[in-house]
């Protein structure tokens, strides 16, 4: 009997041996990632040399979706990209850095013929400040401590990318709370940050030219806590100092309901605000700075009610497209956010894209491509509202 | 005596184990803590982007809007007073988990579950698109506009469904207008069969001309509140509320009220 279980036993045993590897095997395999092997040097055509698009690639998670977006910006006539590098993202631990992803991007938008602007900021959780009772902190908390952690971080990224990347932009939009992890911030403090900056890019990088952060939109009154009003913070931090530590400065405005044309005051906010914030500059900054709108374009969620149709959406921006070269020589670049997420925000904020996150061209991408490659223009691209028969 | 059959000793098993199942699920819900234990202050701070009508919109100072209406009803739910902050997009989730409100009322729910912070109740409402045609002469689904017309506002959402639908369908024709409503008259005026739109223009149409529409979804898109994934008691309590409104048809009054 015992005998007849050791013969079963040795049969068994390298059966399941054998199984096991084949299972090993199995649990092993799995589909190649699609490749994105660089194409022929590209370069881009287009009669618009101020069209750009702000990217959104950082968070791709396949190589080749990184490289069939930015074919579809140079597809579209847009020869520049504004691209976001979290410090977050580069080193999570003090002095690691993992250039992997930005790597990528740059390669594929140099393969492309683009050129990038940076925008920089996000605070890794080694150097972000905690709330003092919950221990909670979010992305956009950066203590005094840590400015020069981040400006070693700048300063380490304009070294490595100086051949592909000339601008850089510091921060975000910083006249919200929000982008300070809803810490108390003033003007002063961030010119005091960009100062910081500024020496450790220049002694780095002396070529890269740094760009102070556009305010966001906003009519805040006075004492709020959320936010200070743009031309507030533009006359206030350029009283402070701040073209002395900047090549430039990276700005924002969004047309919001108005048509691409109307007029600009201060208590509106449109497309044309951006007059009032150069004039500001003009004022305040004693010399002409470099402008770049880096954020701009018109949102067709049906939802919210700062947006517009898709199809005014699409007439709206055609028109600034053609109000900014006409009228505007001293723009560098005008950005629009945003040509494609790679997923869905699920909110108003996809009524900004381009492009689906599956690549599908919505309407304005192409009515964007035909102004930029000088195609035809100027048939209708909807029906006239339906009248009852009389 | 004779001795149990297998099959009776493993139903009597069976049958403890659900039961002890449902004792000890029974256990845990009875086992929160109190609403006021949970919410000391007395408050619901409910974070609301105030430029989404007619979810919710500022009107004269004021907040007006569905989930306002929605926000106070769950207050009167779990018997605290609701207090409405508004709160940017960009900034909604940070201000959720730093503690700012305590609830957000209307949110994705596939944005909630790919955030893993932060956990949806039950959804309360399907935003999604519909197919809409006359009652009189329905249109039950995308396949039977097979050489007919749909009606769609250009570039929106809908115009995308439409065009995935192109491929996998007999082929139709887009009818593209300006604007929703106007896809929405061109159904209402026999101009088109159907028209594809978001439930919440769909039933204002309807609403506003007061014609017979018959709604067929397409395309679901669940709104849900979420909470804090840390605080875990509290999403019981507010999603077991919720729960109770859905049930009582409180959702539903209040969706037909605004919609």
């Amino acid at each position: 009997m015992k005998l007849q279980r050791a013969a079963v036993a040795g049969r068994l045993i390298p059966l399941a041996l054998r199984l096991s590897v084949v299972a090993l095997l199995f649990h092993l395999l799995h589909p190649a990632e699609p490749r994105a092997t660089p194409q022929e040097q590209q370069r881009v055509i287009t009669t618009r040399p101020q069209l750009c698009v702000h990217t959104r690639l950082i968070d791709e998670v396949w190589e080749w979706k990184i490289q069939r977006s930015l074919q579809m910006v140079r597809e579209l006539g847009a020869g520049t990209i504004v691209e976001f590098f979290p410090w977050a993202y580069a080193e999570a631990a003090p002095g690691r850095y993992n250039w992997q992803q930005m790597d990528r991007i740059l390669n594929h938008a140099r393969n492309q013929g683009l050129q990038v602007i940076a925008r920089l900021g996000l605070v890794p959780a080694w150097a972000r400040a905690t709330d003092g009772d919950t221990g909670a902190s979010t992305l956009n908390s950066l203590p005094r401590e840590a400015w020069d952690d981040f400006a070693r971080f700048v300063a380490a990224f304009a070294r490595r990318y100086h051949a592909d990347v000339q601008h850089l932009i510091i921060w975000n939009e910083p006249n919200l709370a929000f982008e300070w992890g809803y810490d108390p911030v003033t003007p002063e403090d961030y010119v005091a940050l960009l100062r910081v900056v500024h020496d450790a890019v220049r002694a780095a990088s002396p070529a890269s030219l740094l760009l102070a952060a556009g305010p966001a939109p906003t009519l805040e009154p006075a004492g709020s806590p959320h936010a200070i009003n743009d031309l507030d913070w533009l006359e206030a931090t350029y009283a402070a100092g701040a073209a002395d530590w900047s090549d430039g400065i990276a700005l924002h405005s969004y047309g919001f309901r108005d048509s691409a044309d109307a007029a600009p005051a201060r208590d509106r906010l449109n497309f044309r605000r951006l007059e009032l914030h150069r004039s500001t500059l003009l004022q305040h900054a004693g010399h002409e700075a470099a402008v770049f709108l880096t954020e701009t374009g018109w949102n067709d969620d049906p939802r919210h009610d700062q947006a517009v149709s898709p199809a005014r959406r699409i007439r709206y921006t055609l028109d600034a497209l053609d109000h900014a070269r006409q009228h505007w020589p001293w723009l560098e670049r005008m950005c629009l956010w945003a040509l494609r997420y790679p997923a869905p925000a699920w909110n108003w904020r996809d009524g900004y894209t381009l492009l689906t996150p599956e690549f599908t061209r919505k309407p304005i991408y192409h009515a964007i491509q035909d102004l930029a490659l000088g195609r035809r223009q100027g048939e209708p691209l909807w029906l006239p509202p339906p009248a009852a028969p009389s | 005596m004779a001795a149990p059959s297998r099959r009776a000793v493993l139903t009597v098993l069976g049958s403890a184990m659900l039961t002890g199942l449902a004792l000890a699920l029974h256990a845990r819900r009875a086992a929160l803590p109190d609403v006021h234990t949970l919410f000391p202050t007395g408050k619901l701070r409910i974070g609301v982007e105030a430029a989404r009508p007619p979810y919710a919109s500022a009107q004269d100072g004021k907040l007006v809007g569905l989930t306002i209406d929605l926000g106070q009803e769950l207050g009167r739910e779990l018997g605290l007073t609701a207090r409405f902050v508004t709160v940017s997009h960009d900034g909604r989730l940070d201000a959720l988990r730093l503690g700012h409100v305590d609830l957000l009322i209307a949110i994705d729910a596939s944005l909630a579950a790919r955030e893993a912070d932060v956990r949806a109740t039950r959804p309360w409402f399907d935003a999604g698109l519909v197919l809409v045609s006359r009652a009189s002469q329905p249109v039950h689904a995308m396949a039977e506009l097979a050489g007919r017309s749909l009606a769609l506002a250009l570039g929106s959402g809908a115009d995308l469904e439409a065009r995935r639908w192109q491929r996998r369908v007999e082929p139709f024709e887009i009818m593209a207008y300006e604007l929703p409503k106007h896809a929405l008259d061109a159904v209402r005026m026999e101009i088109a069969p159907a028209a594809l739109v978001d439930t919440i223009d769909a039933r204002l149409h309807i609403q506003q001309f007061d014609w017979n529409g018959q709604l067929r979804p397409v395309r679901e898109r669940h709104v849900a509140m979420a909470l804090g994934a840390r605080a875990e008691a509290r999403w019981h309590v507010v999603d077991r509320a919720l729960g109770d409104l859905l049930e009582r048809g409180v959702v539903a009054q209040l969706l037909d009220e605004w919609l």
